[in-house]
């Protein structure tokens, strides 16, 4: 009995290894493509051994505009993020806290709007953009991830405050409070474990967007995805910049799976990750 | 403290302004765009034809291949990934620091860029230099141009979807697990229950809330394949991978056909919207 549990227990850990192994092949192989030089990515057998260089790097950042589209990546998603906590919390906090007409439609009213796909409305908002002259612009894009965003941190937060107290809100109007200062300085703190995960969430979905940043971002406010695709459509397609591109926009995601994985698995349960 | 309407106003308008402006008038649009002739090649001002588009979509022989593309698609993706994500998760069920580490490494290929893992997977694909035909040269295997053959490239492409997706379904079926009692398994087998017995009679009905959303979502969620066809086939060959989101999004913005393109576009939202209706019903029922 013991033996038996024993090999089971040996069983599960390689079958683990081999999960893992095969999970992480692709990536690491694209990051391996990355660190050597142009000739060993397209040598048949490839060569196990390998001396690294960062040259892609080097070319991806001074001749491909890399930096810029990092630094727009960035800027995009964290302030796009930022928008969608606030307004979305707000409205969330609206519905779970006052009384007006409609209110208790809205939630699902959010929930479908999540569910949308982005070509729904990727065409108006294409031509939209075109006549407000909004391609290519920071506001347009963060704009519009925000409001992407907005209806699952609505729907998630409504959740939230309804399972939330109300004596410390009630206890600042007390002392003359009024409701937006009351929820900014009292009511928004005591939720932070919730905003981060829900940050973070919006972050990776900005970060991650390619199909209407294709369309609607051109050589200013291009961020990493379209960059990437850009990179593979050049006559002298060379396979090594594309995998440090490839490599570069993943970065923020293997620290978030490192540090923040609990706030993903509570997030897909609820289908908060778009696929 | 008395709430005024104000107050609620102030709470409620820049949300419901943002997806208003973003999401909801873009949506009327697309519908009332759908229903006119308008490409913006042509220069032609737009058109009311009715359902013109419509009509013209289902006796479009590409378009109604993309539809048998996507279902091709999502049936192998949706069935290969809860079959494999819920043995996974049967087989690893234990609290050793192995599972945590494979947790952690599951969220990869589900949270990085379509792109990225396009790029990576490109590289693992290349007839000439990919890694698999390393593999398979290093076997004494003829190499073989995956993404090249009407055969070939639809499965290829699936077999991304099952490499990214299993991990999903296999931590959401860990986490249900995680949720039965163990008093209920262990009443079981005071009562003289066998293991099959639990299994069938306690595990699978535990788990039937979760892995009735988790279906649903992937449903969703392969329906809307898009960047990885686009990447690594753009469609081909002979369009034997061009999913209904990447053709419509092609028909708007190659052929910049604005109207027929939001045909498409509607079709596509009304199919998600069905599925999601039946999402947010069962996740309710699950809860209940």
């Amino acid at each position: 009995m013991a033996l038996n549990r024993r090999i089971i227990t040996v069983a599960r850990g390689i079958l683990c290894l081999a999960c893992v192994a095969v999970i992480a092949f692709p990536v690491i192989w694209m990051i391996r493509c990355s660190l050597i030089p142009t000739v060993e990515v397209y040598k048949m057998p490839p060569a196990l051994l390998v001396k690294p260089t960062l040259n892609s790097y080097v070319n991806v950042f001074t001749r491909q505009n890399f930096l810029l589209r990092f630094a727009n990546s960035a800027f995009v998603s964290v302030a796009s993020a930022g928008i969608a906590l606030v307004a979305g919390s707000m409205a969330a906090y609206g519905i779970s806290r006052f009384k007006f007409p409609l209110k208790d439609q809205l939630p699902l009213g959010f929930l479908f709007l999540r569910m949308l796909p982005g070509m729904s409305t990727l065409v108006p908002v294409f031509l939209m953009f075109t006549k407000l002259r909004l391609i290519d612009t920071y506001p347009g894009i963060i704009l519009l991830y925000a409001a992407g965003a907005i209806p699952m941190i609505v729907w998630m937060m409504w959740g939230f405050y309804q399972d939330l107290p109300t004596e410390v809100e009630e206890a600042a109007y007390v002392d003359g409070c009024g409701p937006l200062p009351a929820f900014f300085l009292v009511v928004m703190p005591m939720t932070t474990p919730a905003l981060a995960a829900l940050g973070i969430l919006a972050f990776t979905g900005a970060w991650n967007e390619f199909m209407m940043a294709t369309i609607l971002t051109r050589r200013t406010v291009m961020t990493l995805p379209p960059g990437i695709r850009f990179l593979m459509s050049q006559a002298d397609l060379s396979w090594d910049l594309i995998s440090a591109g490839g490599t570069l926009v993943s970065l923020p995601i293997f620290l978030a799976c490192l540090f923040a994985q609990r706030y993903f698995i509570d997030g897909l349960a609820l289908g908060a990750v778009k696929g | 403290m008395r709430i005024r309407f104000r107050h609620v106003l102030a709470f409620m308008l820049p949300a419901i302004a943002a997806v208003a402006f973003f999401a909801i008038y873009p949506l009327a649009y697309t519908g009332a765009l759908s229903l006119q002739k308008f490409n913006l090649t042509s220069g032609a001002p737009a058109k009311f034809i009715g359902l013109g588009n419509y009509v013209r979509l289902f006796s479009d022989s590409q378009f109604m291949n993309s539809l048998k593309v996507t279902a091709i698609y999502t049936i192998w993706g949706v069935l290969a990934t809860m079959v494999l994500g819920v043995l996974l998760a049967l087989l690893l069920n234990s609290k050793g620091k192995l599972v945590g580490f494979l947790r952690a490494v599951s969220l990869v290929p589900m949270l990085i860029c379509s792109m990225a893992l396009s790029v990576a997977w490109a590289l693992v694909y290349n007839t000439n230099f990919g890694a698999l035909n390393a593999i398979l040269q290093a076997l004494g295997l003829p190499t073989q141009n995956f993404l090249g053959t009407v055969k070939t490239a639809l499965p290829s492409l699936i077999a991304i979807d099952v490499w990214q997706f299993t991990p999903y379904v296999m931590i959401l079926t860990l986490a249900g697990l995680k949720g039965i009692s163990p008093e209920l398994y262990e009443a079981a087998r005071i009562d003289g229950a066998n293991q099959m017995q639990c299994f069938w009679k306690i595990t699978i009905p535990s788990l039937r809330g979760v892995l009735v959303t988790t279906l649903v979502m992937r449903v969703i969620d392969t329906f809307k394949t898009f960047e990885k066809p686009l990447v690594l086939t753009n469609g081909g060959p002979a369009m034997s991978t061009d999913t209904i989101n990447l053709h419509v999004f092609n028909t708007a913005f190659s052929s910049w056909d604005m109207g027929y393109g939001s045909a498409g576009s509607i079709v596509i939202t009304l199919i998600i919207a069905l599925f999601s209706a039946a999402f947010i019903r069962l996740s309710r029922k699950a809860e209940n």
